[in-house]
């Protein structure tokens, strides 16, 4: 086996799973020496009833300092500042942040001024800038895909002075990640299978792209092999409680996978999607995903035909010729899109012609893709991919992605 | 797969692989918040280029180090009193070990005591009634072969036992730069409890996902590399270091899950055996994974996917695979056998174990297997593997 010349591998959160983790908070409270916790969410988790849940199985054995139910989508320093003040005011001595990436960044921002004491967060941006650990901090995550839980990088916005600070340190990677069945149970069917499909994308591109190494393989494979035994299984019973767990267990393997291997084109073009036509970041992934990898396939095709054992089980692996592997496994990627499309009743697009708002309104206009593409240029994932993406290549994919057709490869520029 | 149910998972150790790892120290230790390490290995070691290449890192980095390289060839309580007044007296805040077994079994001590601030330990036992909290940063450089405890959970001092996640290194640097030749009977009894660990935590039962990437990963570079590691070809350090680096992908994967009948069963018979109770686990692992093979709560068939790779096991079908990987383990035995010129036991005959030996051990056996194989079953592996016995692969 062939192993990089170097490479790193951290998964250092601890991983809390089952059907009633929620009862052992008081229990990895206690173990993390903290008594008065802060609990931080958002508006939606809070009306779904999922705090409830929490401070249900917390209240007769420990007090809750206070429950900050406001986080807005697009968080910033205000919001931190504000939920700092109030950790300081009722004397908190650790954060639990219950929701998906926009609860847990601010839950890190605010650990850090709380910890650090800091009334200017900026000189704690950037790489090392923290020297010691953190106060507590338990992330309980509500959907199965982004992962957040175990990544090391918080993205904070200062909206008055129009710029975002980026904190790099292994001091901001959670304590401990608790993944309850509950969480994810009463999931719509587009959520469940967006989030899933970001998910796959995070153990697909970690597997496919330059900064991959051994560990980091075992953890996608991990992960696309519970996807597989379980998407559809949880898109037919959605109240399949062990079908929930393993695409919440696959969500944190591929979380894990990808913050140590990073990620590529479909992220590149994804975030930029996102960013100018408010898409959501698991429709982008589920869209673009079989685009990357046909994109890339001159470059990688070894390791895209390695999906196919995980992704299409040992029969399908040894029926297909060692050729046909790679392009099979596109052509799964595209069959599974396909199949949520119709159990979501359309409401998980195929291509991006296919998104819509609520109102049923088309999110991604033709005319904005060269917007689009101009964008991705400056995304830093664009450095991890296996071929060169340049803005006319990014073009081509992203018109495919937009009409739904398989991409002419080709007319890629092969470097 | 076998689906995740209630589970906890934890592995603190951050790890560094490759080429030129040695170059990212500074950054790692920054990165852990140390500002003054204290750096202990052996006096064989320090004279070797290893700790020079180490130290040479360091001084560019204006990192102030300071360096204590008189551990013996076991840990010894006195050792890390003497270490513990060096380490408070010197104003460190970290620990580096350089070496294998008796140079990181004194750091995780030597870290509990700083950290404590006391030299009685004997409460923090598995036998005592102390809890052990977060520790101090602590950085593993395996440079020799060992027992194969280096980076798990597990400590050793005197004849006292620690058992605890916060004992495992923050961050673990393998470079290939760093190894020197060794006996390859020395890589060989390192190597296969990491083997034997990772297989045991792969086949099951407390399988999950998590322990399953480590283990996976281990049994891989492993089955890989253990040759070329002790051959000396060309790339034998590159080799050796990916060995090393499987062994704490492998502590990584048994800290998280109870010790596998192969391990309990080396353990009682290292004790009268005249060789380190690792060569025992690689003796005895094909005997405990053919008894296992026939129960449904162990997947012994799973461990051809990583041994042989995605195409052998595909093709291999279901109730074949056991025997493909009973036959791959003895190969894999036969190849180091061959390539140690004869000298790596085969059997616990070679290693001095007597048949009338074999009653009291699987008895002493009778109430500590977790994986509930009676005595009987632990004797009749114990006499299969006494002599040698062929494994039937049908």
């Amino acid at each position: 086996m062939d192993l990089p010349v170097y490479y790193e591998f951290c998964c250092r959160v601890k991983t809390v799973s089952g059907h009633d983790v929620l009862e052992k908070i008081p229990e990895i409270l206690g173990d993390l020496g903290a008594r008065l916790p802060l609990i931080i969410t958002d508006k939606g988790v809070f009306e779904a009833g999922l705090i409830d849940m929490v401070t249900s199985v917390m209240n007769s054995k420990v007090n809750i300092g206070s429950v900050e139910t406001d986080v807005p989508p697009d968080s910033d320093l205000t919001v931190v500042n504000r939920l700092a003040g109030v950790y300081r005011e009722k004397g908190c001595d650790a954060i639990i942040a219950v929701g998906g990436g926009s609860v847990l960044d601010t839950a890190k921002g605010v650990n850090i001024v709380v910890s650090e004491n800091a009334s200017d967060l900026m000189a704690f941006t950037g790489a090392g800038a923290l020297k010691r650990p953190l106060k507590p901090l338990i992330a309980i995550p509500t959907t199965s895909g982004t992962g957040s839980e175990v990544t090391l990088v918080a993205v904070i916005a200062d909206h008055e002075k129009e710029r975002k600070m980026l904190f790099t340190s292994y001091f901001l990677l959670p304590d401990v990640a608790i993944l309850d069945s509950r969480m994810t149970l009463g999931l719509p069917p587009a959520i469940t299978s967006a989030t899933a499909m970001d998910a796959l994308s995070h153990a697909v591109e970690a597997y496919t792209c330059l900064a991959k190494n051994p560990m980091s393989d075992a953890f996608a494979r991990a992960a696309m092999e519970l996807m597989r035994d379980n998407l559809f299984k949880v898109m037919d019973h959605p109240d399949d409680k062990g079908g929930r767990l393993s695409l919440a267990v696959a969500a944190n393997l591929a979380g894990v996978a990808f913050s140590n291997a990073m990620v590529g084109m479909v992220h590149t073009l994804g975030h930029s999607v996102g960013a100018v036509c408010r898409v959501s970041h698991g429709m982008c992934m589920a869209i673009l995903l079989p685009y990357g990898l046909e994109y890339n396939l001159h470059k990688n095709a070894q390791f895209t035909s390695e999906l196919l054992l995980p992704l299409g089980g040992e029969k399908i692996y040894a029926g297909t010729p060692k050729h046909r592997r790679a392009e099979k496994v596109i052509s799964l990627i595209r069959d599974w899109n396909a199949r949520l499309f119709h159990l979501t009743k359309g409401k998980h697009a195929r291509c991006f012609k296919e998104v819509t708002d609520p109102e049923g309104h088309a999110m991604v206009p033709r005319d904005k893709l060269k917007d689009i593409a101009l964008k991705a240029m400056g995304d830093g994932s664009i450095f991890y991919n296996p071929e060169e993406l340049d803005v006319d290549d990014a073009m081509m994919v992203l018109i495919h992605a937009w009409e739904g057709t398989p991409l002419n490869r080709d007319l890629i520029r092969k470097g | 797969m076998v689906e995740p149910e209630n589970n906890t998972f934890i592995s603190p150790v951050k790890i560094n692989a490759g080429k030129k790892a040695l170059a990212h120290i500074p950054f790692e230790l920054a990165a852990m918040g140390a500002e003054r390490p204290l750096l202990i290995t052996t006096k064989v070691l320090g004279k070797k280029r290893a700790i020079p290449r180490i130290i040479d890192g360091l001084r560019g980095s204006g990192v102030p180090l300071g360096i204590f390289d008189d551990i013996g060839d076991h840990a010894r309580l006195k050792t890390v009193l003497r270490l513990m007044e060096v380490f408070q007296d010197g104003g460190f805040d970290a620990i580096i070990a350089v070496g294998s077994g008796a140079v990181m079994h004194t750091a995780k001590t030597l870290n509990l005591a700083v950290t404590k601030n006391t030299g009685d330990l004997v409460p923090f036992t598995v036998k005592g009634d102390q809890t052990i909290e977060r520790l101090k940063p602590y950085m593993a450089i395996p440079a020799s072969s060992g027992d194969g405890y280096e980076t798990t959970s597990t400590a050793f001092l005197d004849d006292l036992a620690f058992s605890s996640l916060e004992f495992m290194p923050d961050v673990v640097v393998v470079d290939p730069v760093v190894f020197v030749p060794e006996d390859p009977l020395k890589i060989i009894s390192g190597a296969m409890p990491a083997l034997t660990h990772a297989v045991e935590g792969f086949v099951g039962p407390g399988k999950n996902p998590f322990v399953d990437a480590y283990a996976y990963t281990a049994i891989q570079m492993i089955v890989h590399h253990l040759a070329d590691a002790i051959g000396g070809g060309r790339r034998w350090k590159a080799a050796r270091s990916a060995v090393a680096t499987a062994e704490t992908m492998a502590g990584c994967a048994f800290s998280n899950v109870k010790p596998g009948l192969t391990h309990l069963l080396a353990t009682a018979v290292g004790q009268k055996a005249v060789c380190p109770h690792g060569l025992c686990m690689g003796i005895l692992l094909p005997y405990v994974l053919d008894h296992l093979s026939t129960r449904d709560d162990f997947f012994v068939d799973s461990l051809l996917l990583p041994m042989a790779g995605p195409e052998t096991f595909a093709i291999t079908a279901g109730e074949l695979r056991t025997g493909k990987v009973l036959t791959l383990i003895q190969e894999l035995q036969f190849e180091l056998y061959e390539s140690t010129q004869k000298k790596l036991p085969m059997t616990l005959e070679d290693v001095g174990i007597k048949k009338d030996q074999l009653k009291p051990m699987a008895a002493s056996l009778a109430d500590c297997t977790s994986n509930d194989v009676n005595g009987e079953g632990c004797l009749m592996i114990l006499e299969r593997a006494l002599t040698g016995d062929p494994i039937d692969l049908n």
